[in-house]
């Protein structure tokens, strides 16, 4: 055995002794923002690498010279003869085309015919500015909901569906930090603010072995590092929210400084018509209002071409609140006030902080301390005075609500890159959690004339640590140049209450590529989730909350294997289709009859477990170069839920189960001065379940409204068992910049549903219709639906500096 | 600001306008009806099934009941010969059914192609040791009846239960009619008496350990807890449930004054019965889901929704038996 080993060692020696490696950098020349995704080709040996999300390349070759070509999407490409003598450093700039009137910026580089990589997107963040909005307010997770394989929720909202999973099931990463509420305004806004991104990949599937944590999707967003040059900024004013953003060098091509920050301001315009109305019916005073807001803040500085470190900040809330003045009464020696507040907030704190260093040229390693939270606080209080004469009684009671997560984080990364043929990453993952699924807080206090007293109390303290560690390595491996595998390992483990979970996760995916513009790829990964989120599935709730796995909650997991054809037409229009099939374990659902309300203290009593297959094809033509630019996309597929707890046993299909969903997405750029799109989804309706029938049973039950009691029951044959009418939209948007000496101003318009279709949002029964049915009965109620959003035109000023 | 105005008015407008409630067309196929059988088969009582045909859910009018079915009922595979009497869409059939045997049911309703078929077995009465009354305080010191009994589990079966105490004596009570007057109300009529218990069994509050809280029914079953034996499986499982004085809740009293509050100490309480029951798997799940179903519009949007478990082939219902245990308990001795 020992005597193999030598052999092989013996025939593999010359090969990483022969090799040489160019390394470096890839930078935009106006702002030193490092480039993720930039190509590094040898035009000689055809051999090539993309830059990691810092920028970074390393690039070994078996050979004397290199002839490379640095190439980025909307930049000029550059050559370079390099002599490979020894290990070569080679820092790029690439400049943007100046052929402005013209954008090629759908170009999906990690899904493109030649990489390993599939079931992945990237969303250049030029698309996302193009595409038509609501309220004029761009948005990733909106965008992301064209692509195929991506669906949404309930209308309007952000929340992704990806491939039969469930919304707590896609891991979203901001600057590698996890964030476990993405959502404002109740899901009709994303927590990312455009202005502050720069880079949005989408796995889907077969997911590299760095990412762990969820087992649908990952989506992995990277923030502006900001200009090493020169000062820049923006603000823009949409319907709902403004947005300010900054960025430029604190010290010139070494330390930068990037700052965004948007509000909505409707509670600040509605606090005057809203006094003003309440005014008008009584003497009291009403302060109520909903905001959200976010700041993202990143500082980066260069030590040296070798060593860079990032520091990032994010702090995101959504808040609801509510004083009012109940009563006042005032007679002379007498006097009474009655106060009441209401205060809800919930948001995301995260920060990090980064180091990378590039050990040698053909490894960099980086080290990530991060700390991240979601937090919900519900605040109630009520207060009461009282005069008479010189005596007086005042009370006070406060009421406290919270929950939420915390985690505390620590990774190294590195990328090794020893010979041509193997591009390695590995690393190790170690997060300590800290999840705080209710705490509940009382204080009364009382003081009179002669007396005062006050009592604090705080139930349902149940904080839950645990702990989660990562072990991960992956090879992009090009086995020879038609065939190239990406094959990783994962190894995770979860403690939580004195028991651990662990899991083996293998991944893989392979390309082969038969010509130059067409491969075949396929991939499987493995993937396991060691917290749910407790959620309705509809509306968001102050007792929404994420919960680890216990004793009872087994982690969920899940299979998918995947497979698909990738063609790039003379590189103007790339199309693909691709069939996944996946099986998830141990999916969490609310018992029937369970309520959304309530304590969460015995939440396993409300929830049970069970498993899922989804199954699909997705089919994808986009346009990626010109003045025309676009995508169409359709899906088919079907997600199915068993659970022996529910449908009696028998499989039923998801709430989003939607057979077809297409979308098309066209961008237009007249000119320098106008570009427009367009937008048109299409998809099967939602499911849901309804009692068509009622029957008469031997118990009285609860119906109709309000508790009125009576002998009848629905009866579902089958959950899921009804399916709401075609969902279907269309958008537009057209853009008007106007360039100045320095910086341009936009003003973007933009249409939602334009032909005003009425999409259902929720359906129910109303005694204020009739219902003429086939055979011509005529009932006194009806089925009916309501819709949530008519066509709404929206107007954006952007002003950019 | 003004400009601002003449966007945001119209744009309120539209939605508005834009969000009107639509009428939903609904498929024929869901608006016929279906046959029902509601049959909640007792060991040791005569069979009784009810047949009545459900209703579109938008329909208002009262079930229509089958009056004109033809009903056989088989006993361990042989059609039984008792007698069987009809009256509207109620039909009884005089057999005693014992626990193991197995019932078939099928009915043949004119009009309906395929004949309606259900089949249950009976199960054997739990095991239910005699109960134990005492009193006692709790933490508080206040003053609480204890019942203390012991059921025992077959281990050769997965067995499913439920526990019920009911009082259908004479009441007789005082009670305050308002602040200003005492009245003394002589109510002789058996009449519905809610309290509260406790019960810190693991069977019933599914492994948590904490209280729960449930009404002591004096007629309705609506709030039995039905649970199954996974947690005690062939095992002895003493049970305690504790009657708190101060938690007696509403009781209608036949004053004319529902929803008085009265203490248990005050009046006579003397007998309370205490039921355990043995379901059949599809009993089980009917019961089950029967308790979480919630038809109210407002709070079903808020919870999840309820399949009330039918175990009827070519109709709806329930066909499925149950054998009780029954002891009287006296409470004030």
């Amino acid at each position: 055995m020992k005597g193999r080993l030598l052999i092989l060692l013996l025939l593999i020696a010359p090969l990483w002794l022969q090799a040489q490696t160019v390394s470096g950098t890839v930078t935009d020349a106006a702002t030193g923002e490092t480039l993720m995704g930039a190509t590094i080709l040898d035009e000689i040996t055809g051999k090539g690498t993309i830059t990691n999300a810092y920028g970074r390349y390393t690039l070994t070759l078996h050979a004397d010279t290199a002839y490379l070509r640095v190439s980025y999407i909307g930049y000029k490409p550059q050559h370079f003869t390099v002599s490979l003598k020894g290990n070569h450093e080679l820092n790029v700039s690439l400049k943007p085309t100046v052929e402005l009137d013209e954008v090629t910026v759908t170009a999906d580089r990690v899904n493109s015919p030649r990489t390993s990589q599939m079931s992945a997107v990237e969303l250049p963040i030029e698309h996302l500015k193009m595409v038509p909005v609501m309220f004029g307010e761009s948005d990733v997770l909106k965008t992301l909901q064209l692509l195929p394989g991506v669906q949404s929720g309930t209308e309007g909202t952000s929340g992704i569906y990806v491939r039969g999973g469930g919304p707590d099931e896609n891991l979203f990463l901001l600057d590698g930090i996890p964030l476990y509420n993405v959502n404002h305004l109740g899901g009709f806004f994303s927590a990312f603010n455009s202005d502050a991104v720069k880079n949005v990949t989408l796995y889907k599937g077969s997911f590299p072995a760095r990412f762990n944590g969820r087992i649908s999707s990952v989506l992995d967003i990277t923030t502006n590092n900001g200009n090493d040059r020169e000062w820049h900024g923006g603000a823009s004013i949409g319907l709902l929210a403004g947005k300010l953003s900054i960025e430029g060098p604190i010290i010139k091509e070494k330390t930068t400084v990037s700052l965004s920050f948007r509000r909505t301001y409707a509670d600040l315009l509605m606090k005057s018509p809203l006094s003003m109305a309440v005014a008008l019916f009584s003497k009291n005073n009403v302060n109520a209002g909903y905001y959200f807001y976010d700041l993202n803040g990143k500082v980066t500085h260069k030590f040296s071409e070798r060593s860079r470190l990032y520091a990032t900040f994010y702090s995101g809330d959504d808040g609801v609140y509510l004083g009012a003045k109940i009563s006042e009464s005032d007679y002379g020696m007498m006097s009474f006030k009655t106060n009441m507040n209401l205060s809800y907030t919930w948001g995301n704190l995260a920060t990090a902080l980064r180091w990378n260093y590039v050990l040698n040229p053909k490894l960099f390693m980086n080290i990530t301390g991060s700390y991240t939270q979601y937090r919900n606080n519900l605040e109630f209080g009520l207060d009461f005075e009282e005069h008479l004469g010189d005596d007086f009684l005042s009370a006070a009671m406060t009421s406290t609500y919270n929950s939420g997560i915390r985690d505390i984080s620590l990774n190294a990364d590195f990328d090794y890159a020893p010979v041509p043929e193997h591009s390695i990453k590995f690393g190790t993952h170690y997060t300590h959690h800290i999840f705080t699924p209710e705490v509940t807080g009382g204080k009364n206090s009382y003081s009179s004339t002669d007396t005062s007293y006050s009592h604090d109390t705080i139930i349902g303290q149940s904080i839950v640590h645990a702990e989660e560690i990562s072990l991960f390595v992956e090879d992009d491996w090009n086995l020879t140049d038609a065939l190239k595998v990406n094959a990783g390992l994962a190894a995770t483990g979860f403690l939580v209450e004195g028991r651990f979970y662990p899991s083996l996760q293998p991944r893989l995916s392979a390309r082969f590529l038969i010509t130059e513009d067409l491969s075949l790829k396929a991939g499987y990964s493995y993937m396991t989730q060691y917290m749910h989120f407790l959620s309705s599935s509809n509306i968001s709730l102050p007792t929404d909350l994420w919960v680890p796995v216990t004793a009872r909650i087994a982690p969920m997991n899940s299979h998918q294997v995947a497979a698909g054809v990738f063609y790039s037409w003379f590189g103007v229009a790339d199309f693909s289709v691709e069939g996944y099939y996946k099986w998830m374990h141990n999916l969490m659902e609310y018992l029937p009859g369970s309520s959304f309300f309530g304590s969460s203290t015995r939440w396993e009593d409300k929830v049970c477990l069970g498993d899922g297959k989804a199954y699909g094809i997705e089919f994808l033509a986009q346009r990626t170069v010109g003045k025309f630019t676009g995508w169409l996309g359709y899906t088919w597929s079907r997600t199915w839920r068993m659970f022996d707890m529910l449908n009696n046993g028998e499989p039923f299909p998801a709430k989003y189960d939607r057979i077809h969903d297409v979308s098309i997405s066209m961008q237009y750029k007249h000119s320098k001065r106008f570009d427009c799109g367009l937008t048109w989804v299409f998809s099967t309706g939602n499911t849901a379940t309804l009692a068509m029938q009622e029957f008469e049973t031997d118990t009285q039950t609860e119906n109709g409204i309000m508790g009125y009691v009576s002998n009848a029951a629905g009866f579902v044959d089958s959950r899921n068992n009804y399916r709401l009418p075609n969902y279907h939209r269309l958008d537009i948007s057209a853009n008007f910049h106007r360039f100045f000496k320095r910086g341009y101003r936009t003003i973007s318009i933009s249409i939602y549903n334009v032909y005003n279709q009425q999409n259902p949002f929720i359906i129910y029964k109303s005694n204020l219709h009739s219902y003429t049915a086939a055979d011509g009965t005529v009932y006194g109620s009806a089925l009916v639906q309501r819709s949530l959003f008519p066509i709404i035109p929206s107007i954006a000023y952007i002003r950019k500096f | 600001m003004k400009k601002l105005f003449l966007y945001i008015l119209p744009l309120i407008s539209l939605l508005w306008v834009g969000c009107e409630e639509k009428v939903i067309d609904i498929d024929p196929g869901l608006t016929e009806k279906k046959p029902v059988v509601m049959a909640r088969v007792e060991a040791d009582s005569t069979v009784s099934i009810r047949l009545t045909y459900s209703r579109f859910f938008l329909d208002t009018h009262p079930f229509a009941e089958i009056d004109n079915a033809t009903v056989n009922l088989s006993v361990n595979g042989a059609p039984t010969t008792a007698a069987m009497t009809r009256l509207g869409g109620n039909y009884s059939i005089a057999y005693v059914p014992q626990p193991g045997d197995r019932l078939e049911l099928r009915v043949l309703v004119p009009g309906c192609d395929e004949p309606i078929t259900a089949e249950t077995t009976v199960p054997s009465s739990p095991v239910v040791s005699a109960a134990q009354v005492s009193q006692g305080t709790d933490n508080a010191g206040s003053p609480v009846f204890n019942i203390r009994f012991r059921l025992t589990d077959n281990a050769a079966s997965q067995d499913y239960y439920s526990i019920r105490l009911r009082s259908i004596d004479t009441l007789i009570h005082t009670h305050n009619i308002n602040e200003y007057s005492t009245v003394v109300v002589s109510d002789t009529t058996p009449r519905d008496m809610y309290m509260s218990f406790t019960c810190n069994d693991v069977m019933l509050t599914d492994n948590t350990n904490l209280s729960l809280d449930m009404n002591l029914d004096g007629s309705t079953p609506m709030n039995w807890l039905p649970f199954s034996d996974e947690l005690i499986s062939g095992t002895a499982h003493d049970i305690t449930i504790s009657i708190y004085r101060d938690t007696a809740g509403t009781a209608n009293t036949g004053g004319g004054t529902a929803g008085t509050y009265v203490d248990i100490y005050q009046h006579t309480i003397p007998k309370l019965y205490l039921e355990v029951t043995s379901y059949s798997y599809d009993r089980y799940l009917y019961e089950l889901t029967l308790s979480s179903y919630d038809g109210d519009m407002l709070s079903a949007m808020f919870t999840e929704p309820v399949q009330i478990h039918t175990n009827v082939q070519g109709g709806i219902g329930i066909f499925a038996a149950s054998s009780r245990s029954v002891q009287q308990l006296q409470m004030n001795e």
